[in-house]
């Protein structure tokens, strides 16, 4: 189980209301939805009376009806609240309920800590940025291991997401170090297509992309920034173990302009109609393969043993 | 059924574990007989492949597809002769597959169907079907003695017993079955009642007894409304291995008018996916040990009760007792069991 951390499972829009939501953290099921007063909850996603997933169910009164009998759960405590035909003055024994999880909202994300009570910080969202003109939101499953992962975030963030009309190169500007807890590192990028291969006669990159992991949670921030160090868009990324060995990610971007500030007119055209940022749930196993390591090395001298002790919290 | 709410009793040694019961020395109801023609089809009981064909109008199960060579005869299971053939019977317009040592079948082993012909003659395809469920078939079988969900799983077909004056249930067992009755007074006539089968009158009384052979997962129903019409049917789930079975369903609604007795039968296509929605992905629930005991809510009497018989005859077949006990011969007469009018 992932426990000693609150992890960011799903944008907020994801989880609409009257409607909950299945997501697997490691190999535990957890249903999501909205109570009476839409504050999110979370449950274990199988129901203690004949084990159906509660997500197949339906919210009713603010708390989560199973599917199969009816039986219904608290979002705050996973209380046993009704069981259809009992009748309220026998009751329902206090003893029955499910696993709850505490959850918590902001900026658009929804976290959850995997445990009766929560015991550690959470993490820093990158500060909110009321000017942003653009916000994105989404989350997925990587066919990849967690290790994998956090290593071809560090290694090839361009397996990762794609903002089209930038192409990052795997070009870096000095070394990984530990800055407030954060494995950072730059790397240099420029305006182009990321399908293309970067430019060899380039004296000077107009772009930079800033790599900074938390050793604390299971997040990484990327930073596009111009060389004058203006941030131009930031990719907040969760990640964290799913079942079968993928990863569960979940994800927020913002932007400080509807287009990319400085982004040539040609590239403006280009990328009309794309999205300001994917990122990707495919991944090309041959491109994984090839990929050259890069500061993923430094990760164990550098971040490893910080992360290790959270683990133990 | 009037034990308060409570955690699985001391009775239950063990988790249970559906998937793992795999009980020997019965007879399955592998295929509707019309199904079963000169050619060859294939069929799986409890992960045993079985070959079904005729020959010169002589029924044949065999574990080696005919066209197969035979040289090979070296022991192909535990469950076949040196030939590789099964014991088969027909009956009731099934054919009936033997699961166990073959040197032990008899026909005398066939359970009793009161109300299906004994030759199968004259059951129209029509009341015939075949469901799959992606689930173990214990599974299937709690889902059938447990009456609790048809409001919610099924409300848009069933529905209605909410509103009943008197709704009852009441079931008892033996060593190897497991009978659960429900006596409803007037609840509101169900809406393919009503519409298909022209009934009428606003209310009906519903008397519905469920007879199960706990070996063979064989479900034995038969449900009378009245005003309305008896719906007697058989579901025999058959294990294709630990977790999916198969059910030949046979109904016999020779009493009820047309429309009704050709579109009753179709209602098991529509039930029967509801029903899957929740056994399916409650298989892989149920596959390890470690996780919490069920709870039970008053309701769940019968269910409990199958589990502990369940476990018992598991017990008890792992001690290598294979035997029928005397309180429960499959063959022995159910038509008072099941309430059947003369
Ligand atoms: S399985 Fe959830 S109420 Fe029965
Ligand atoms: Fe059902």
């Amino acid at each position: 189980m992932i426990t000693g951390q609150w992890l960011a499972v799903l944008p907020s829009i994801a989880v609409p209301a009257q409607t909950p939501v299945a997501v697997v953290i490691g190999e535990l099921p957890v249903v999501l939805f909205r109570d009476a007063d839409a504050a999110v909850r979370a449950l274990l996603d199988r129901c203690p009376h004949r084990r159906v997933p509660l997500s197949l169910g339906k919210v009713v009164n603010g708390a989560l009806r199973c599917a199969y009998h009816g039986w219904s759960f608290a979002g705050e405590n996973g209380r046993c609240t009704d069981i259809p035909n009992v009748g309220k003055e026998n009751g329902v024994p206090a003893s029955f309920c499910v696993d709850a999880y505490p959850t918590h909202e902001c900026d658009g994300l929804i976290y959850v800590w995997i445990a009766p009570t929560p015991s550690g910080p959470l993490p820093l969202p990158r500060a909110a940025d009321p000017a942003a003109a653009v916000t994105q939101f989404g989350h997925g499953n990587a066919a990849i291991s967690y290790e994998h992962y956090r290593a071809v975030l560090l290694d090839g963030p361009e397996l990762i997401f794609d903002i089209p009309g930038v192409r990052f190169t795997d070009f870096y500007l000095g070394d990984a170090e530990l800055r407030h807890g954060k494995m950072v590192f730059e790397c240099e990028a420029e305006w182009g297509s990321a399908h293309r291969p970067a430019k060899v006669k380039v004296t000077d990159r107009p772009l930079i992309l800033r790599t900074e992991l938390s050793a604390e949670h299971d997040q990484v921030i990327f930073r596009l920034l111009s060389t004058a160090n203006a941030e131009l868009g930031c990719l907040e990324l969760h990640f964290t173990r799913g079942p079968r060995s993928t990863t569960h990610y979940c994800w927020r971007y913002t932007q400080t302009s509807r287009h990319l500030t400085g982004r040539p007119w040609r590239q403006k055209w280009l990328t009309l109609n794309s999205p300001a940022i994917r990122v990707h749930n495919r991944h090309d196993g041959g491109d994984i393969a090839k990929l050259l390591v890069g500061p993923s090395a430094n990760y164990n001298d550098l971040i490893a043993p910080a992360a290790a002790t959270r683990q133990e919290n | 059924m009037q034990q308060p709410l409570e955690r699985e009793t001391s009775v239950d040694k063990r988790a249970w574990m559906p998937s793992t019961f795999d009980l020997k020395e019965t007879w399955f109801a592998v295929a509707h007989a019309n199904q079963v023609g000169n050619r060859p089809v294939a069929r799986v009981i409890h992960a045993q492949r079985c070959y079904l064909w005729r020959e010169n109008g002589r029924l044949c199960a065999s574990a080696l597809h005919p066209a197969e060579p035979r040289q090979r005869q070296a022991v192909i299971s535990e469950f076949v002769d040196e030939q590789g053939a099964y014991p088969v019977a027909e009956r009731y317009g099934y054919v009936w597959v033997w699961y166990g040592n073959p040197d032990h079948a008899s026909p005398a082993l066939l359970p009793h169907i009161p109300f299906l012909p004994e030759d199968g003659a004259g059951i129209p395809a029509y009341m015939r079907t075949t469901i799959r469920f992606d689930g173990c078939s214990p599974i299937s079988v709690e889902n059938l003695l447990d009456l609790t969900h048809a409001d919610f799983l099924h409300g848009e077909v069933i529905g209605g017993e909410g509103e009943a004056e008197s709704d009852q249930v009441e079931f008892s067992y033996t060593s190897e079955t497991i009978t659960r009755t429900r006596i409803v007074v007037a609840k509101p006539v169900s809406p393919v009642m009503r519409w298909v089968g022209g009934v009428r009158a606003k209310y009906q009384d519903f008397r519905s007894t469920l007879h199960v052979h706990l070996r063979n997962n064989l479900c034995i129903s038969y449900p009378r409304f009245e005003p309305g019409f008896d719906i007697p049917n058989v579901q025999p789930f058959v294990p294709s291995g630990r977790y999916r079975s198969r059910v030949n369903q046979i109904f016999n609604l020779h009493a009820a008018p047309t429309p009704f007795r050709q579109v009753m039968p179709r209602m098991a296509y529509v039930v029967g996916p509801q029903d899957n929605s929740v056994v399916r992905p409650q298989t892989p629930a149920y596959l390890s040990e470690g996780a919490r005991r069920d709870l039970h809510s008053r309701f769940d009497g019968p269910g409990v009760r199958y589990r502990i018989l369940m476990k018992e005859l598991q017990r008890r077949q792992q001690q290598g007792d294979f035997s029928y006990a005397a309180d429960a011969h499959p063959a022995k007469d159910i038509s008072d069991v099941l309430g059947l009018k003369n």
